[in-house]
């Protein structure tokens, strides 16, 4: 075979596998809705993930909403001030993270500390035989493992960006005052009047999905895990990369679906 | 055999190109303890988990406690798997329970008892394996011995009509491996349940076993009970009780060729 010829018959595989995989994941999905309907999350489960997929999250989405409202804040001081309208920074940084930064950037710090360790978390228990074990006791792993980490992470990342929004603006109220002497009162102002309800809500919508795919994408590859200790580690990475690069395109998509509501 | 337990007939199972399994035959009558002996990687581990559904056969016909289960959809295991036990090669009990939630999982998902009446019978079950009263104490915090106890127990929570074991003594000192044959003995006398054995372990297989078989290149190369077994002329089981692999090399594991 020609050395064209094979690279053709290697996008061909490529593509076969991703799709597979697609349709893998596609049925995890599936598996998982089902389960919901039909048994419900187990309670204690659901709430000890939401304890260690919510509450723990708690310090990294704070301390990244903190320093990107106060970065922000520099830097949109900085370029208004070239058109004279540094005062109106409030508004700007408010529109900025209650519409896309706080979702975005608590999704993404989400992804990397809670989608890494679902996986690892599972795949582990796949190599060790504990998932075999459910299975074996007549238990679906579904419903003991993947539909509570998908309740938790899909009602914890809302919360978790309502946080990110006030601790972002506090970080730029606080740098307006200190840097550019704009008084915290007409910070707040200049918030207030510019960012709506609407605004707020439309960022809101997207943490749903953002925490779905997390949770689905650290389960489905902690679930696929093969090949020992080194294959929970790959999983790992690829679950990280994976969610991440998921969270940028479905923001895309869903920002121009509520834009166009 | 009329109505065994567990059948296999000409199952045969491949992963990814791999012949693991090349039509396995046997029957495994009720109430008796069939030790599958093997060398490592022979598919004695993959035979057992079709036993109980943990894979499905790429051709022939496997059926359990009287049901064809060969193409059972996995919703309809549940209820057959409420009558079965399977104690792990490594124990698989989950790392962030305790001792009593790991042997109380299958008692609160399928009955609805009253938490006294769990607590007893985790108490029971673990005091059946000789660990009374260490309920509270997490997987990492016990031995590799005590680890396939708790996993034992684990199985056998809801008195179950069939208890599999993959190679229950694999990885433990003599003292302990004894303390598992004494206990799958004890068991059966008490509960008589049906037990399948995998096992590369000699001492443990002609302490437990009412009869064994040979697992040799993906098909059974020989069945019979313990006496007809040590006397077989079969080359491949006088090839394994004198721990002579193909290739004329001699088992290296201590303990193996006891026995033979």
């Amino acid at each position: 075979m020609s050395a064209p010829a094979r690279g053709v018959g290697r996008l061909g595989d490529r593509v076969i596998d991703a799709v597979a995989e697609m349709g893998a994941f596609a049925r995890l999905a599936g598996a998982t809705a089902r389960a919901a309907f039909r048994a419900g999350p187990p309670l204690r489960e659901t709430l000890r993930q939401m304890e260690w997929i919510g509450i723990r999250s708690t310090t990294i989405v704070a301390l990244t909403a903190l320093f990107t409202g106060m970065v922000m804040s520099l830097q949109t001081a900085f370029a208004l001030s070239r058109f004279g309208a540094k005062p109106y920074v409030g508004g700007v940084i408010g529109l900025a993270l209650v519409r896309e930064l706080a979702p975005v950037l608590a999704a993404l710090m989400m992804a990397g500390r809670v989608g890494a360790g679902i996986t690892a978390e599972i795949g582990s228990m796949v190599v060790t035989e504990q998932v075999d074990a459910i299975r074996a006791m007549g238990a679906d792993p579904v419903q003991k493992l993947v539909l509570p980490r998908v309740v938790a992470a899909t009602l914890c990342l809302p919360l978790l960006t309502v946080l990110a929004n006030v601790l972002g603006i506090l970080g730029g109220l606080l740098i307006a005052d200190w840097q550019y002497h704009i008084t915290p009162h007409f910070f707040m102002r200049t918030v207030t009047y510019n960012v709506v309800l609407q605004d707020f809500l439309s960022g809101l919508a997207k943490t749903f999905a953002f925490g779905w795919i997390i949770a689905m994408v650290g389960c489905y590859m902690g679930l696929a895990t093969t090949g020992g200790t080194t294959g929970v580690g790959n999983a790992t990475t690829r679950a990280v990369v994976t969610a991440s690069i998921s969270i940028l395109i479905a923001d895309f998509f869903l920002t121009k679906v509520l834009l166009s509501l | 055999m009329s109505d065994p337990a567990v059948a296999l007939r000409g199952v045969e199972k491949s992963f990814r190109g791999h012949a693991v399994l090349r039509g396995v035959d046997l029957a495994v009558a009720r109430g008796e303890t069939f030790t599958i002996l093997g060398g490592s990687g022979s598919g004695k581990s993959v035979c057992l988990k079709h036993m109980i559904g943990l894979l499905r056969a790429d051709a022939g016909r496997v059926s359990l406690l009287g049901t064809d289960v060969t193409a059972l959809r996995e919703h309809a295991w549940v209820a057959l798997r409420r009558r079965c036990g399977m104690v792990f090669q490594g124990a698989a009990l989950f790392d962030s329970l305790s001792v009593l939630e790991n042997v109380a999982f299958p008692l609160r998902h399928h009955e609805r008892w009253p938490e006294p009446r769990v607590r007893e019978r985790v108490a029971a079950c673990l005091e059946a394996v000789g660990l009374p009263g260490i309920e509270a104490m997490l997987p990492a915090e016990l031995s590799g011995g005590m680890r396939k106890r708790v996993g034992v127990a684990r199985a056998i929570a809801l008195e179950p009509e069939l208890v599999l074991y993959d190679e229950p003594t694999t990885g433990l000192d003599p003292a302990n491996a004894r303390r598992i044959s004494e206990l799958i003995l004890a068991l059966n006398e008490r509960l008589h349940v049906t037990s399948i054995v995998v096992t590369h372990d000699l001492d443990l297989c002609f302490a437990v076993s009412d009869r064994l078989a040979l697992l040799k290149s993906g098909r059974i190369a020989a069945c019979g009970n313990v006496d007809e077994m040590r006397g077989s002329a079969n080359p491949d089981v006088r090839a394994y009780f004198e721990g002579i692999q193909d290739d004329g090399e001699v088992r290296e594991a201590e303990g193996e060729a006891h026995g033979s």
